[in-house]
């Protein structure tokens, strides 16, 4: 491996990640007249998760976004109620008010950059559904002129004094180190679905921007909240595919190996009648899914699973609702071409990873604690608190990310532009250096730590957890992390993304069991069988996670009641303990 | 019958874009470093993002049963939305205003 020579650039707003708030604070900032760049580890926009995601977005706008596939508000207070009620008030009440205020103009503005579809239209006409979002976005960003650059991986943020200068990393395309210095930063890296062997994000998602942010000294908050989807397929030699967004799997009935629909044990139904989710539990499925997973996983861990998943069964479905729409005659295609036939026998499913909630705390501005530093997105935490409404994070990544734009290329536009980071990038290249060099022997695949991280995420810090078990985790992370991670070696670029990313998994990773650790009650997303009710007495509290490697340190502050006191009712059929 | 991502050898550049387009990382570089494989097929979604990508155009998912582009059903196609400048006009949409940072 022989690098090339060093690609210094310098800019005004540097916005790390191309998925759809990258991309969305590319137009914004660029809209100020700045200079952007916009760096992916991989290919822009199209490995992100808005990509890949179902295409939904929530927002105020009856009569014109209507979609039987989720709950659509006619008032921005109704979807901001709903989403308090949703969160169990674990939001932070001022981020969340702004994303449903201002969401619905932010949704129709799409159709300015070339989104002509919402969510009933480009669901039909192409899968992944999410494309019909970010490609028009990706060539919008273009046309303004900004520079999308893909194959940089940013392996450190870099500071100069108090405020951030841009960041290091290399390029895995053209083998040069890069400096990129900017005046502005936004982090908008998405999640970490990656961390769990069951997910049903792209293989991208590994928590870098916590990384980023964490080695930079930002507090985290919330970071044990992580969402599961419930239908992620299970059945062995089929890709591990969530597949609820299509018509014929709105008619799918959840058994058990006795053949039991357990689900109305767990979720009061409201009709007997066999029909679509939404009709027979009163909300669509998106909506309730932390309950519905929590379920699943009940049934498994109470020994009534089939192979260690449930069975979802699809075979009473109709097949002119299998021909409705592309995506269940592509789900019915790419089941068929492994010999396996739906309309046959029932699947196999269980939950995956989907979305983690918590994240960099920001401020409405999307400001961070560092000056220049700005994050939005998945990356950030607070605005969903302990659960998330489904369409909820599309729009937060259009609504967050124009806000970031916006105050990030104010920001630069008054700022100096920094000189740091030279010395930086010698650092960097000598410790890239050690770990290509490294001999295969005695050393550690970054692979295999992955996967070890990935098995043991799943089976004890999954959709239920338990106190015994997340010391446990704890513990095998921490080893993980002193014995195996500093051992890694790469001998080619594209494997030092791997030992990158997977610092960052194990580092997410810790600070998910940590907060999971502190977090003594259940909440939304968060269930521990230790203990099963929400603690409105003690636990009307964020988690905030900062310090370094070796320490994590955990803080505790009240939520901050700016409108709503929480109510004594919990959507995820909790006891509540005021 | 049988999904395949059929690779051109002779023209792959080795640039490592199909690689990084997969959102399930079916696609690996060999042992080698030299040759683009196709690792764990099991997994792979036939979203083609690794077609769309390739800058040498040698790389081809070839999966017969995707047929049914045609068959899109026109009656969910929302053409008609009212402008963006009108609802704000009505007041029916506002851009939030910045709260003070806390």
């Amino acid at each position: 491996m022989s690098w090339k020579a060093d690609q210094v650039v310098d800019t005004d707003v540097l916005i790390i990640g191309s998925g759809g708030a990258g991309l969305r604070a590319a137009i914004e900032a660029r809209r100020y007249g700045v200079q952007v760049i916009v760096i992916d580890k991989g290919v822009i926009g199209m490995n992100s998760n808005t990509r890949y995601s179902g295409g939904g977005l929530k927002a105020a706008l009856p009569g014109i976004l209507e979609t039987r596939y989720t709950t659509i508000y006619s008032t921005p207070e109704e979807h901001f109620q709903a989403a308090l009620l949703h969160g169990e008030y674990l939001n932070d009440q001022e981020l969340i008010e702004t994303l449903t205020l201002e969401a619905p103009a932010r949704v129709l503005e799409l159709q300015e950059f070339g989104v002509t579809t919402f969510r009933a239209m480009y669901y039909h006409v192409q899968y992944p559904h999410g494309t019909g979002l970010v490609a028009p976005q990706m060539a919008y960003a273009k046309k303004l002129g900004c520079s999308l650059r893909p194959g940089i991986v940013p392996t450190q943020l870099i500071m100069e004094g108090d405020r951030v200068a841009g960041c290091l990393g290399f390029n895995t395309h053209t083998d040069r180190p890069v400096l990129m210095r900017a005046k502005a930063v936004i982090l908008a890296t998405g999640g970490a679905g990656e961390i769990y062997e069951r997910n049903d994000t792209t293989a991208t998602t590994t928590g870098d921007g916590y990384s980023l942010a964490f080695q930079a000294g930002l507090q985290l908050r919330d970071m044990e909240i992580v969402q599961f989807e419930p239908y992620v397929q299970a059945e062995p030699g089929l890709p591990m595919l969530d597949r609820h967004e299509c018509e014929a799997e709105f008619f799918g009935i959840l058994r058990n190996k006795d053949g039991e629909e357990f689900l109305k044990k767990y979720l009061p139904p409201r009709q007997e009648a066999v029909d679509s989710f939404e009709k027979q539990f009163g909300m669509p499925l998106t909506d309730i899914r932390e309950r519905v997973a929590r379920a699943m996983v009940s049934e498994v861990h109470a020994g009534r699973g089939d192979n260690g998943a449930v069975l979802f069964d699809l075979t009473h479905v109709p097949p002119e609702v299998w021909d409705a729409d592309i995506a269940s005659q592509y789900t019915k295609a790419v089941l068929m071409r492994n010999g396996f036939d739906p309309t046959k026998k029932p699947i196999h499913v269980l939950p995956g990873a989907i979305c983690n909630l918590g994240g960099v705390v920001i401020n409405a501005h999307c400001e961070t604690a560092i000056a220049g530093l700005y994050a939005a997105g998945e990356v950030a935490g607070g605005v969903h608190g302990a659960a998330r409404l489904g369409g909820d994070a599309l729009v937060e990544t259009i609504v967050y990310g124009a806000r970031a734009g916006k105050h990030a290329a104010l920001h630069a536009m008054q700022t100096e532009a920094p000189r740091a980071g030279e010395t930086q990038l010698e650092d960097s290249k000598q410790e890239w250096q050690n770990i290509l060099g490294r001999s295969a022997e005695g050393a550690c695949a970054a692979d295999t730590i992955k996967r070890g991280i990935k098995k043991l995420m799943w089976e004890k810090v999954g959709p239920l957890r338990d106190g015994a078990g997340l010391q446990w985790a704890s513990d095998e992370l921490a080893r993980l992390a002193e014995v195996d991670a500093p051992r890694m070696f790469a001998p080619t670029l594209r494997r030092l993304r791997e030992v990158y990313e997977t610092r960052a998994m194990l580092l997410t990773a810790r600070l998910v069991v940590a907060s999971a650790m502190a977090r003594t009650e259940s909440r939304g997303a968060h269930y521990r069988l230790d203990y099963p009710y929400r603690d409105d007495r003690n636990w009307l509290r964020n988690i905030f996670v900062k310090g370094n490697d070796k320490d994590i340190g955990i803080t505790t502050r009240p939520i901050r009641l700016l409108r709503h006191k929480p109510g004594p009712v919990s959507k995820f059929g909790l006891e509540v303990r005021a | 019958m049988m999904l395949e991502i059929a690779i051109d050898g002779k023209k792959c550049t080795l640039c490592s874009l199909c690689i990084d387009a997969c959102p399930v990382s079916c696609l690996a570089f060999d042992d080698a470093e030299s040759i683009v494989l196709s690792d764990d097929l099991e997994n792979c979604l036939v979203c083609r993002s690794c077609e769309d990508h390739c800058p040498a155009r040698c790389l081809q998912v070839v999966f017969p049963e995707w047929q049914f582009r045609s068959s899109i059903r026109s009656e969910h196609v929302v053409t008609e939305l009212p402008a963006v400048s009108d609802l704000f006009k009505q007041g029916h949409l506002s851009i939030a205003k910045d709260h003070t940072p806390h």
